[in-house]
C-alpha cells in the first residue's frame, strides 16, 4: 500500500513538475507579447531617430539613437543639411552618436542620420540659452560630432 | 399477436439513412468544432477591410491580376483569385482577410486529423490545438491577407498524406504528397524545409518503395503537374498587369518588369535572390540573442503548461516511432533554425510551422500525462483535474488576447490612404514604402479610386534613379515623399503634407539653408 501510494505521489509531482516546468523559465524570458501591429512592422522602411531631449542650452551635449537603418553601413550625421561627421550601423541596424553644441547659436537645429537616400531620419533640436544643459545618458555610445566645426589644439606637456 | 407485431412501426429505409447521418456527424464533431471554432474566432476578429504592408500588396495583387515580389507565391494568387469568386461579404480586402481565417481553420483541422491517427483523445487535441489556435502570431496571421496560414495548411496536409502512405504504402499515395509539396513551393519557398524531414520519413519507412518504377513515374508526373502552378506567372506577365512588383522603375519612372516569360526571368523571382543576402547572416555572437527571442516566442505561444508536455511528446512520439518522430524534429529545427537566422525585421511572424510541429508534440504529451493519471485510481491529481488546466487554459488566454489581438475594428489602413488621395493635387507623384504605397494602389486598381496619381515604391526603384526623377519631375507635376533625405531637403522646397512631404522646386534666392515648413507655415534655418 505505501509502494503504491509512493507512486502515485511519485507520478502526480512528475506531471505536476512537467506542467509548470514552463514556469521555471519565467525569468529567462525576456520578452513582451504584443499585438501584431502594422505599425511596429513598417519600421523596416522608415528608419527612427531619436534624441535624449530636444532642448537644451548651448554647450549642452545630446544623445541620438537611431534604428531600422540598413546594418552594417556607413551612415553620415547631418546638421542643417552639413555633413558633421559618419557612424557605422550595427548588425541591428542600429547607431548612436554624441551632438556637442559647444560654440553653436540659440536656435533650431536639424540633425538627420543617413545611410542613403533610402534611409534617412531626421529629428530636431532647440537649443535655448534659458533651459538647463542637456549631457548624455551614462551608457551613451558612438562618435561626439560638433554643431560648428571645431579645431582641437594639440596640448603641450610641460 | 402477429398482427400487433406487424402493427409495430417500422422506421423506413429514408429516416435510417438520415439518423445514420446524424450519427456521423455526431460522432465527428471533434473534427467539426476543430474547424468550426477557430473560423468563427477567426472571422470574428479579421480586419474588416485592406491591411498594410504585405497584407496590401498581396490583396491587390490576387484582385487586380498582378504580380508581386519575390518569389512570386502563384498558388496565393491563384487560389486567391478563386476564392474572390464565391459571394462572401465585406470588401476585397475582408474578403482576402477571409481566405487566411480559413486557411488557419483548415490548419487546426488537419492537426486534428493527425493527431487522432496518433491516438490522442479529444481532451489532448483541444488542449494542444486550442493553444495553437489562440497564439498570438497563429491567430494573428490569421486575421489579414498573408501567406502563412496557407502555408500551415498545406503542411499539415503534407504530413497527413505521408502518414497515410506510411500505413498502407503504394505509388498513389505517395504520388498526393509529392503533389502538395510541389504545390506548396507555389506558396511560399519554405515548402524547401519540409524536404530533410520528408525524405528521411520516405528512407526509413518504406524504402523498397524506391525501387519501384511506379513509384517514380507517379511521383514524377505529381511533381511535375504541382510545379505547374508556376505558369500563373508567364501567364499573368503576359497580360501586362498594372500592378507588377517584378522589375525597377528607372530615373524617367518608366518601369521595366523582369520577362517572365523567359527561364531566366521565373528563376529570378522564385529564388528569392533579393532576400539571399539576409539568410544565415547572424555572427555567431549575435546567434544567442536570437535563440534566446525564439524561445520566449515559443513559451509566450504556449504559455507555461505547453513547454514541459510538448518536450515530452517529442521524446515519445520518438521512442514509439523513431521515424515519425525523426521526420517531425527535421521539420522543427530546418524551420527553426532557418528563420532564426534569417536577419529581417518581422521574422517572427514566420515561425508558424514549428508552432504546428510543437503542437502535435504537445498533443502527445498531454495524452500522455492523461493516461498517467487514468492509470492511477487515487491520488490528488485526477484526470478531470488535467482537463479542467488544459481547457480553462484556453479560455484564459483567449479571454486575456482578444482585446490585443482582434484586428476587426482596425479601418486605420484604409483611413490613412484614403486621406492621402483625397488630400493630393491632380497628376500627383507619390512615392513611399509598404507602409504607404500598397494600400494606395489597392484603392486605385481595386476600387478605382484617384486613376490620376502614380503611385511608386521605393523599393522598386534605385535610389539615384528616384532623386533624379523627383527633380525632374517636381519641374511639371506635385510629387509627394513619405521621408525625405538630406539631400532632398537641401535641393528642393519640402512641405509637410499630413503624413508625407510635398516636394517642390527650391527657388534660387532660397537656397541658403535646410528647411522644413511645418503645417503651421514655420520655417525654421532661414533668414
Amino acid at each position: 500500500m505505501k509502494q503504491e501510494q509512493r507512486m502515485i505521489l511519485l507520478r502526480t509531482g512528475l506531471v505536476l513538475a512537467i506542467l509548470l516546468s514552463g514556469v521555471a523559465l519565467i525569468p529567462f524570458i525576456d520578452m513582451p507579447v504584443a499585438a501584431i501591429n502594422w505599425e511596429r512592422l513598417a519600421g523596416i522602411y522608415n528608419p527612427v531617430l531619436t534624441v535624449n531631449a530636444t532642448s537644451g542650452a548651448p554647450g549642452s551635449i545630446f544623445a541620438f539613437t537611431g534604428s531600422g537603418y540598413p546594418p552594417n553601413r556607413r551612415a553620415t550625421i547631418f546638421v542643417n543639411g552639413e555633413s558633421r561627421g559618419h557612424v557605422f550601423t550595427n548588425g541591428a541596424g542600429g547607431a548612436g552618436f554624441l551632438l556637442n553644441t559647444t560654440g553653436a547659436e540659440p536656435g533650431h537645429y536639424n540633425v538627420a542620420l543617413e545611410v542613403d537616400i533610402n534611409a534617412s531620419a531626421a529629428v530636431g533640436i532647440d537649443l535655448v540659452p534659458s533651459d538647463p544643459v542637456v549631457f548624455p545618458p551614462a551608457g551613451s555610445g558612438g562618435p561626439t560630432v560638433f554643431v560648428n566645426p571645431t579645431l582641437f589644439l594639440p596640448i603641450i606637456g610641460k | 399477436m402477429l398482427e400487433q407485431s406487424s402493427a409495430i412501426p417500422q422506421v423506413r429505409p429514408g429516416r435510417e439513412r438520415i439518423s445514420a447521418k446524424w450519427r456521423a456527424v455526431v460522432r465527428e464533431w471533434p473534427a467539426l468544432a476543430a474547424f468550426g471554432l477557430p473560423l468563427l474566432l477567426y472571422v470574428l476578429t479579421a480586419a474588416p477591410t485592406v491591411f498594410n504592408l504585405d497584407s496590401a500588396e498581396f490583396t491587390t495583387a490576387v484582385a487586380s491580376g498582378g504580380i508581386v515580389r519575390a518569389t512570386g507565391y502563384p498558388l496565393y494568387l491563384l487560389l486567391g483569385k478563386l476564392w474572390l469568386w464565391l459571394p462572401l461579404a465585406g470588401d476585397v480586402g475582408h474578403r482576402m482577410n477571409l481566405f487566411s481565417a480559413f486557411w488557419g481553420a483548415a490548419t487546426l483541422f488537419l492537426g486534428d486529423r493527425i493527431l487522432r491517427r496518433l491516438a490522442v483523445g479529444p481532451w489532448s487535441r483541444l488542449g494542444a490545438l486550442g493553444l495553437l489556435a489562440i497564439s498570438p502570431y497563429f491567430w494573428g496571421l490569421s486575421l489579414i491577407a498573408e501567406v502563412y496560414t496557407l502555408h500551415t495548411g498545406l503542411m499539415a496536409g503534407i504530413l497527413l498524406l505521408l502518414l497515410r502512405w506510411a500505413q498502407h504504402p503504394s505509388p498513389s499515395r505517395l504520388a498526393w504528397p509529392v503533389l502538395l509539396m510541389a504545390l506548396s513551393a507555389g506558396n511560399h519557398a519554405a515548402t524547401a524545409l519540409l524536404i530533410p524531414g520528408a525524405v528521411w520519413f520516405v528512407l526509413s519507412s518504406h524504402p523498397q518503395e524506391l525501387l519501384r518504377v511506379r513509384v517514380w513515374g507517379a511521383g514524377i508526373l505529381a511533381l511535375l503537374a504541382g510545379a505547374a502552378v508556376f505558369l500563373v506567372l508567364p501567364w499573368r506577365y503576359a497580360t501586362q498587369p498594372a500592378f507588377n512588383y517584378a522589375g525597377l522603375y528607372d530615373a524617367a519612372g518608366v518601369f521595366h518588369p523582369v520577362d517572365l516569360t523567359t527561364l531566366q526571368g521565373i528563376w529570378w523571382l522564385i529564388s528569392g535572390q533579393t532576400f539571399a543576402s539576409r539568410m544565415f547572416a547572424y555572427s555567431l555572437s549575435e546567434l544567442g540573442p536570437e535563440i534566446q527571442a525564439y524561445a520566449g516566442q515559443l513559451w509566450s505561444t504556449f504559455l507555461a503548461v505547453g513547454i514541459g508536455p510538448g518536450l515530452l511528446g517529442c521524446v515519445v512520439l520518438f521512442k514509439r516511432n523513431w521515424r515519425l518522430g525523426g521526420f517531425l524534429l527535421l521539420l522543427f529545427l530546418a524551420n527553426a533554425a532557418f528563420y532564426i537566422d534569417y536577419r529581417v525585421v518581422d521574422k517572427e511572424t514566420m515561425f508558424l510551422p514549428t508552432y504546428l510541429i510543437w503542437a502535435l508534440w504537445l498533443g502527445v504529451g498531454y495524452e500522455v500525462l492523461l493516461t498517467w493519471l487514468r492509470e492511477q485510481s487515487d491520488g490528488p491529481l485526477r484526470v478531470w483535474h488535467l482537463r479542467l488546466l488544459l481547457s480553462g487554459t484556453v479560455l484564459l488566454a483567449l479571454l486575456l488576447r482578444w482585446p490585443r489581438i482582434d484586428l476587426s475594428q482596425d479601418w486605420s489602413t484604409r483611413e490613412q490612404s484614403q486621406t492621402i488621395l483625397e488630400t493630393v493635387e491632380p497628376d500627383a507623384l507619390i512615392l513611399g514604402w509598404w507602409e504607404t504605397i500598397p494600400a494606395l494602389q489597392y484603392l486605385q486598381l481595386v476600387e478605382g479610386e484617384r486613376p490620376d496619381v502614380t503611385l511608386i515604391n521605393r523599393f522598386l526603384i534605385p535610389p539615384e534613379a528616384m532623386h533624379r526623377l523627383i527633380l525632374t519631375e517636381i519641374q511639371r507635376r506635385p510629387v509627394y515623399i513619405n521621408s525625405p533625405s538630406v539631400a532632398l531637403l537641401k535641393e528642393t522646397r519640402v512641405t509637410k503634407v499630413g503624413s508625407l512631404y510635398r516636394l517642390s522646386p527650391r527657388h534660387r534666392e532660397r537656397q541658403r539653408n535646410t528647411a522644413i515648413e511645418l503645417g503651421h507655415g514655420k520655417r525654421t534655418g532661414e533668414r
